[in-house]
């Protein structure tokens, strides 16, 4: 409509880029620190010369990770930018803050995304090396040096960091941008990470049978620590004779509590031992859950929890009546992406006591009419938030064999969350938590935080436990509405922890490789959860990190180095699980 | 006279002790051969756009072996079972090696040596399904699926009688009779046999034969089981757009799973969905991000130059169609290259870069 003044507009606009460039050119060389200095003269004039001949439009980046509005602990390894674009070829990556901290300017030379090395003994028949997807072929990578990560973090204390990725093709005519907001938070994390590192490699046997994992290849799982702080983890436990599952620790970091499926894989032995830098487990530190025929001969097997002291120990038990088979709903696959459906289908809650070694049914979360699972203590030790739902079969007759995860063949179950008094193992009425309970869905493994002020739990169609759609949630401790988490990825969001201080969360989830990895969230005092941190490196890229746990020792992974298991009866063989 | 295949009309499968079905204790007693195993059970996996693999053969999808297709009537069953009666049923007198059979197809259905002894004198259904599964080992699908078919006769009660089924469905894909392939796969179905690879097969059949309703519950089917399969979430975006079913495109490719993730023709597929109910910002995004995994997708490229065009936005879009002439020149299209090249120049996009690729393709074309 107005050409004239458009060209006009257009010739001005291009002056004032071209001094503004010169300007900024000017200020780089001679008043930036760093990386700042990379710019040449000739890059410079390049680039002017590029604000002149460049296309009028700059198409957009996807920048994959990390997501705007992401939050890094401090203290982080550098992670990975990630991105896709069509248009460039090469790229430049401008950080500017928010502060007076001095941008900083960094050049990407192109290299796409990567998978970390396999662990060869993880191959199988059953399962598949990791791949790039289609998104992440398409990705190029630039991770910041150790000493420009810092100068990012630093800056980005008071406000979020502005990260610009722009194109260039030919090196120095720019046609593609875009950029993404990061803070660093002033909370630590301030503890290591407890978890289970496992191959994904499901087993027929000879009559057909589906196992998660062969008998001969139960000691290729781990447990590992790590510091958020460095580049890798270290293992502390590896070469169990038996499966060991659900870990825990005292909210004090005193004490570490592990399921052990034990003799004929009966879920009949519980490890409860002193937390130390050189950890042993011998017999003198096993429970036998089976030898009290009294309040039931079984444990169903898993998620028992160490009270915020130490002194006691909760789990699900089948009851007194009934036989452990037909206490859980349990299928395995030979799809190594989700390779087991298991679940509680009857059980009450139980107690034991340390000083005693007794344990008695918790009234009120004793009645056999429901499944009552998941037992998690408040940090005052005063109630427990579980998961409840009406018992049932584990199998009807007749009922097909689910062949897949999510298939509604499975048994269907949606657990409610409730929370009763502890008082002194005396229990009391067991009430529903508004938000995570009546709902439609299945809410299972809740974990209270710290401060006792929110627990965050699992959302899933049915059952619990690696659940493809599960998604993680956060309602008041005392009910209300029920929130999902920013941080939730695309496939399985599960097994979360709290830290100490309650600021961060950390979970496992599938969506960037069958391979589960583990990723940390920052939760405000508000609730609110920022988008997923990949905790990078846990492990092989073949292998699947699961229960990560926080353990209360201090910011350093050295305050655990080893656990040595000398248990004298330890059985040789044992059906595992893996996830 | 060709006659139609009898439909098969089988006994639902009893139940064993444990509670499973007669077709899963098939299953989880596994592969009886690299047939089964390889080709079947896990390593089918049609995709649209090129050939089926099967084991380490190369075969053409059922609906681009039309012209191939060749018809198994009941005659030739029948003509089966009374060769393998005449050979094997009466006996003794006629030796094996003699034992030659033709089916309705212009392949010669002979039997293995070493599969002699199982059909000496009146073949049980196990030894004909075994024939069958060597057949179709041997790429004879034709002569496989007579032999399915006998099994299935001989035995409708037998132990994994869905799973047999759906071999003979295969069979018949394979050697190009979609028709009565589609109703072996339907009878699998029906008997309870379960493997994301019926649907897969018995949704591309019918997508083939114009069942296009009954195709999108194939591919659901499919989907259920393995959300991510990129053949079925190709094919059902399709078919939902044939139908003007922009809605369900939308909800079939707009979750978080699949962002960044959605091949090209998903991309478009769900562009042309937001396009339909005149959401041009959602469709230009949705482009955008899939041309971002897929540079190299002119067809992409195209669609997003003419969306942003659509929007006003032409200097996006000339850049895009520059970008989209660069990689066709790259790639020797340079009839293409220039069109687009072009088309970059009358939308205003005419910078120095612009300037020197029409340059060079016109040189390049000179040539």
């Amino acid at each position: 409509m107005f050409p004239a003044f458009r060209a006009s507009q257009q010739t001005k606009y291009k002056a004032v880029a071209y001094l503004t460039i010169f300007v900024a050119a000017f200020l780089t060389i001679n008043f930036l620190p760093g990386h700042g200095k990379t710019l040449g003269i000739e890059r410079i004039l390049a680039t002017a010369q590029a604000a002149q001949e460049g296309p009028q439009t700059l198409l957009p980046i996807s920048i994959d990770y990390p997501e705007n509005g992401s939050i890094f602990p401090p203290g982080i390894a550098p992670p990975t930018f990630l991105w896709r674009d069509s248009a460039g070829t090469s790229w430049t990556i401008d950080v500017a803050f928010a502060g007076k901290a001095a941008a900083i300017h960094a050049m990407a030379t192109g290299e796409h995304m990567k998978l970390g090395p396999i662990d060869p003994q993880c191959v199988a028949d059953s399962n598949k090396p990791p791949k790039l997807t289609a998104q992440q072929a398409a990705s190029w990578a630039w991770t910041p040096d150790a000493e420009t990560w810092r100068a990012i973090q630093a800056g980005s204390v008071a406000g979020p960091a502005t990260v610009a990725i722009t194109g260039y093709r030919d090196g120095h005519v720019a046609y593609s941008r875009s950029s993404v907001e990061v803070t660093t938070s002033k909370d630590e994390v301030g503890a290591p990470i407890f978890y289970r590192d496992v191959p994904l490699m499901p087993s027929a046997g000879v009559n057909g049978v589906v196992s998660p994992l062969a008998p001969t290849s139960i000691p290729l799982i781990h447990w590992r620590i790590r510091d958020i702080r460095e580049t890798e983890s270290h293992t502390v436990l590896k070469d169990m004779p038996t499966c060991g599952n659900c870990h825990s620790f005292s909210a004090d970091g005193k004490t570490f509590g592990m399921d052990i499926d034990g003799p004929a894989n009966d879920k009949g032995l519980y490890a409860v031992v002193p937390v130390e830098k050189h950890m042993t487990i011998a017999n003198k530190d096993m429970v036998h859950w089976n030898v009290d025929g009294k309040v039931g001969t079984t444990r169903v097997g898993f998620m028992s929890q160490v009270s915020p002291d130490g002194r006691y120990v909760v789990s699900t038990f089948a009851g007194p009546n009934e036989k452990l088979l037909d206490s859980y709903y349990v299928t395995n696959f030979l799809d190594y992406r989700f390779l087991q459906v298991f679940y509680p289908t009857r059980g009450i809650l139980e107690w034991y006591s340390r000083a005693t070694g007794l344990r008695s049914p918790l009234p009120g979360a004793d009645d056999p009419h429901y499944i009552q699972t998941d037992g998690v203590w408040s940090p005052d030790g005063k109630y427990i938030v579980f998961a409840r739902a009406e018992a049932k079969a584990p199998r009807e007759p007749g009922q097909e064999k689910a062949i897949y995860a999510l298939d509604p063949n499975e048994t269907q179950i949606k657990y409610d969350l409730y929370r009763i008094p502890f008082n002194d193992g005396k229990g009391g009425l067991a009430e529903p938590i508004v938000g995570a309970s009546g709902n439609g869905m299945s809410n299972n493994f809740p974990k209270v935080s710290p401060d006792g002020k929110w627990i965050v739990f699992v959302q899933c169609r049915n059952g619990q436990l690696m659940r493809p759609d599960s998604q993680l949630y956060i309602v008041p401790a005392e009910g209300g509405t029920a929130r999902r988490l920013r941080a939730n990825t695309s496939l399985m969001n599960s097994w979360h922890s709290f830290s100490p201080n309650g600021r961060w969360l950390v979970f496992s989830s599938k969506a960037r490789s069958p391979y589960t990895q583990m990723y940390l969230t920052h939760i405000d005092a508000e609730g609110n959860s920022s988008p997923a941190i990949l905790i990078d490196n846990a492990t092989a890229a073949n292998r699947a990190v699961n229960i990560p746990e926080f353990a209360n020792v201090g910011p350093s992974a050295d305050a655990i180095q080893d656990i040595t298991v000398h248990v004298a009866d330890a059985p040789k063989a044992d059906v595992a699980k893996a996830n | 006279m060709w006659l139609t295949r009898q439909r098969l009309t089988l006994q639902k499968p009893t139940k064993a002790r444990d509670g499973a079905s007669r077709t899963e204790l098939a299953v989880r007693k596994g592969p009886t051969s690299e047939f089964s195993r390889v080709g079947l059970l896990q390593g089918l996996k049609p995709n649209i756009n090129s050939a089926i693999v099967i084991g380490t053969t190369k075969v053409m999808p059922c609906y681009k072996a039309a012209s191939n297709r060749f018809r198994v009537s009941l005659f030739a069953v029948s003509k089966v079972m009374l060769l393998l009666v005449t050979f094997y049923g009466t006996a003794e007198a006629v030796p094996f090696q003699n034992a030659t059979f033709a089916s309705g197809s212009p392949e010669a259905c002979t039997p293995p040596e070493q599969m002699k002894a199982q059909l000496q004198g009146k073949p049980g259904a196990v030894a004909l399904k075994d024939l069958g599964v060597w057949f179709a080992d041997n790429k004879q699908y034709a002569c496989a699926a007579d032999a399915f078919a006998s099994s299935l006769q001989t035995d409708p009660n037998q132990k994994d009688v869905g799973h047999i089924a759906f071999m003979f469905g295969v069979s018949l894909d394979l050697s190009g009779d979609m028709k009565e392939a589609i109703g072996a796969l339907q009878e699998a179905e029906q008997l309870g046999y379960r493997d994301i690879n019926l649907h897969l097969l018995l949704a591309a059949a019918l997508d083939a034969s114009q069942a296009v309703k009954e195709a999108e519950n194939e591919w659901r089917a499919a989907l259920q089981m393995d959300p991510e399969y990129t053949a079925a979430l190709d094919a059902l975006s399709n078919d939902l757009l044939r139908d003007g079913d922009f809605n369900g495109v939308i909800a079939l490719l707009e979750v978080p799973r699949l962002k960044g993730q959605r091949t090209p023709l998903q991309s478009m597929n769900l562009a042309a969905a937001y396009e339909g109910l005149g959401k041009l910002d959602e469709a230009r995004n949705v482009l955008r991000d899939g041309l971002n995994t897929a540079s190299d997708s002119l067809p992409l490229a195209n669609e997003l130059a003419k969306v942003l065009i659509a929007l006003n936005d032409r200097a996006g879009a000339g850049t895009v169609l520059y970008l989209a002439g660069v990689l066709a020149m790259e790639k020797g299209a340079l009839e293409e290259a220039r069109g687009l090249l072009d088309r970059a120049v009358a939308l205003g996009d005419n910078n120095a870069d612009v300037r020197d690729a029409l340059a060079k393709v016109k040189a390049l074309a000179g040539k």
